[in-house]
């Protein structure tokens, strides 16, 4: 586990850095897709940074609204570079209205959009995978299976490879390409998306299952029951999108 | 296996969506984990989540602190050495946080790495700053070793039950981000 580089009297977060270059690779990626699918050159790239950017304010902001009197007694800290300091579910809806809101202003085609966002959040989740491997994050339940790795005390799953691998997968399986021989199921606009979904359902499933933190619901992880749900949700709306014209399964 | 339209149809699409969902349910069931075997803060690690390593140590002044022994009370913990320009940098609002908090039982201790540092440095630099907050002395090593220190200053915020809540590597700390997360123990303490 490597959770920092210090390079003299900088410290650098490994994790923060791997996710870092992680958002670089997928907005690239993103930017590629979108263009092959008729996108104009460079609003993808964009929608994407400026998402960032408001998502950020969003985050920062809704953190001080959880703690203002720690901001009335150092107001100057408003702008301090710090990431324990952002609210993530403020950031991500914040983030989430912004590319709704440009994605309708701009008049960009939104399953399309979608679509190509995908090799983003695909990108984002290989890194998050290599992040917890560096932090220690996400660690497995203990086992004495050989490729059990020491890490807390004991030997364990190496969960944070389990979850790498399976994103690694998910990536390669939808790499944006033009026309695939094998990739009938995330040609039509919007499929790409809802597989998106449903394989990372399917990945958090099978990594649930070797962490060691968790919730039980009814005696079951609670995160897979989630985790299952949106797998269901998924393959509905892939279903929907796959073969728009079918009102019943019978037919073909 | 080709995946052409002909074989892509609603039907093979809605049984292949129905054993997916079969499949991963019965994974579910069957793999779900035996009572207890999920841990439990009760394991002693330096990162959040964990009980925090416990160690006693001497102040400048020569009392002795064990961290146990203040279970109860919230406590930031901030492992620090004289030479290191961040850990001086923040020092300053560790001190207006102790003033401001400290009367409702919240506790600062600033473990100065001393194998790392001189003692002699470690006590000009509290004189000069005026930190009113206990300064220990980390002579052998002990709590370097402990919390596994990569990088300085490091700071633990630990709730009154000892479960290191956060963890923030490097600096300087933001004054804000002392006090939310000061607030957030407080709400938390029993």
């Amino acid at each position: 586990m490597f959770p920092v580089l210090q390079l003299g009297p900088l410290v650098i977060q490994t994790p923060g850095l791997v996710l870092l270059l992680g958002f670089w690779a997928g907005m690239e990626l993103a930017e590629r897709h979108a263009v092959q699918r008729g996108i104009p050159e460079g609003r993808v790239y964009n929608l994407i940074l400026v998402s960032l950017i408001t998502g950020l304010l969003g985050a920062r902001l809704g953190f001080i609204a959880q703690y203002p009197s720690a901001f009335a007694s150092s107001p100057l800290s408003i702008f301090a570079l710090s990431p324990q300091m952002l609210s993530v579910p403020s950031g991500l809806l914040v983030a989430f209205l912004t590319t709704l809101i440009i994605t309708q202003r701009k008049k960009l085609p939104a399953w399309t959009t979608l679509d190509s966002l995908v090799s983003l959040l695909a990108m984002m989740t290989v890194a998050l995978g290599i992040a917890h491997l560096a932090s220690g994050d996400a660690y497995g339940l203990p086992t004495a299976l050989p490729w059990g790795i020491e890490l807390w005390g004991d030997r364990r799953h190496p969960t944070q490879l389990y979850e790498t691998v399976l994103a690694l997968l998910v990536l390669a399986l939808l790499w944006p390409a033009r026309k695939y021989r094998y990739s009938a199921w995330i040609q039509p606009e919007g499929t790409r998306f809802w597989a998106f979904l449903a394989l990372s359902a399917v990945s958090w499933i099978i990594t649930e299952t070797f962490r060691a933190e968790g919730t039980l619901i009814f005696g079951v992880r609670q995160s897979q029951i989630v985790a299952w749900l949106i797998l269901g949700i998924s393959v509905w709306g892939w279903r929907k999108r796959l073969f728009p014209d079918q009102t019943s399964p019978e037919r073909s | 296996m080709n995946y052409n339209t002909s074989m892509l149809t609603p039907r093979t699409f809605t049984i292949f969506s129905l054993v997916l969902l079969g499949l991963s349910a019965t994974w579910i069931v069957l793999t779900r984990p035996a009572p207890g075997v999920l841990e439990n803060p009760s394991l002693t690690l330096a990162r959040p989540g964990f009980q925090a390593p416990d160690f006693e140590l001497q102040t400048l002044t020569g009392e002795s602190v064990s961290l146990s022994s203040l279970r109860g009370k919230p406590v930031i913990l901030n492992l620090w050495a004289s030479w290191c320009p961040p850990c001086q940098a923040e020092m300053p609002s560790f001190q207006h946080v102790y003033e401001d908090y400290h009367e409702r039982g919240v506790v600062i201790l600033a473990v100065n790495l001393t194998l790392q540092d001189r003692e002699e440095d470690a006590r000009q630099f509290v004189l000069k700053n005026h930190l009113s907050f206990p300064v220990l002395l980390d002579s052998g090593g002990n709590v370097e070793r402990l919390y596994s220190t990569r990088a300085l200053p490091t700071t633990y915020f630990i709730s009154a039950d000892g479960i290191i809540r956060e963890r923030v590597i490097g600096g300087p700390i933001a004054e804000a981000l002392l006090r939310a997360q000061v607030e957030r123990l407080l709400h938390e303490a029993p």
